[in-house]
């Protein structure tokens, strides 16, 4: 089973992903911030393979986070995912940092 | 295919990475340069010219100089059969393809030729490690550079060290 993070402020938009990657074999932790899931990762020292970020709200924090559990996480794929189309700039931004983007 | 579809598969793909680079590690390309007119494969005389991660469609530079480079293409080479440094030492002494290194250019001098020692190649093993676990994280993949060229103990003292990646090599002009 594939350790996962998700990093998910929207409660609703949470629930869809958990639903949606059910029959994946993975086994899920949601953080509501990325700050929280950081805090976490200090603490704990946890390795994930996957990490799910929820990049929707298309600010400077979203960089942030993903930055800093990427330096937390070394072993981990990250994927965001957004509902909103922000453009193929914020696409760009987020894929040279060594992430996926898709919408959902 | 809708976006939730679009989500799914992205996360599948995700996954399958995950096990490709557990199982066989990244996929370097290494591309030489000088090759003979109707040659099909590599040959003595060509020149290394450099060595990149593969993602996806991404191409990220593992930079290294000509002595870094020879060793990874060696250890590409070989890299089913782990070697001691001693071994690749020797291996690299009498390797045609090192030792007529650039040959093809018609400059033979050694602009292109490097001499190695036993004890030389334990530090180029570490700077092969940190070559590639930059260029790692620049195409986001994680991995350390360790994983890659990994160590194997001996049940002696002898360290056995090789490449875990799939390799393809590329003849350019």
């Amino acid at each position: 089973m594939w350790k996962t993070l998700l990093v998910d402020a929207d409660e609703d938009h949470a629930r869809r992903v958990l639903a949606l990657l059910h029959r994946r074999a993975l086994g899920i932790d949601l953080y509501e911030s990325g700050e929280a899931a950081v805090q976490m990762l200090q603490r704990t020292r946890a390795s994930y393979d996957v990490v799910i970020i929820n990049a929707t709200a298309p600010c400077k924090e979203v960089f942030l986070t993903l930055k800093q559990l990427q330096e937390l996480c070394l072993s981990a794929r990250f994927l965001c995912v957004s509902s909103v189309n922000h453009g193929p700039l914020y696409r760009l931004r987020i894929e040279r940092l060594g992430a996926r983007f898709v919408y959902e | 295919m809708n976006n939730r579809d679009l989500f799914l598969d992205e996360v599948d793909v995700v996954l399958a990475e995950l096990v490709s680079y557990r199982a066989r590690g990244p996929h370097l390309r290494i591309r030489h340069r000088f090759q003979r007119s109707g040659m099909e494969y590599c040959a003595p005389g060509e020149e290394v010219l450099s060595c990149s991660v593969i993602v996806r469609a991404g191409e990220f530079p593992v930079r290294l100089p000509v002595a870094l480079r020879l060793v990874t293409d060696y250890l590409a080479r070989h890299q089913y059969q782990p070697q001691s440094a001693s071994q690749i030492y020797l291996g690299l002494r009498t390797d045609n393809f090192s030792l007529r290194h650039g040959d093809n250019t018609g400059d033979r001098s050694r602009r292109l030729k490097r001499k190695f020692s036993a004890s030389g190649l334990k530090e180029y093993v570490k700077r092969i490690r940190k070559a590639l676990a930059l260029a790692l994280q620049e195409a986001g993949l994680g991995i350390q550079g360790s994983e890659v060229l990994v160590s194997e103990r001996t049940v002696g003292n002898e360290v056995l060290y090789s490449l875990k990646a799939t390799v393809e090599w590329q003849h350019v002009k």
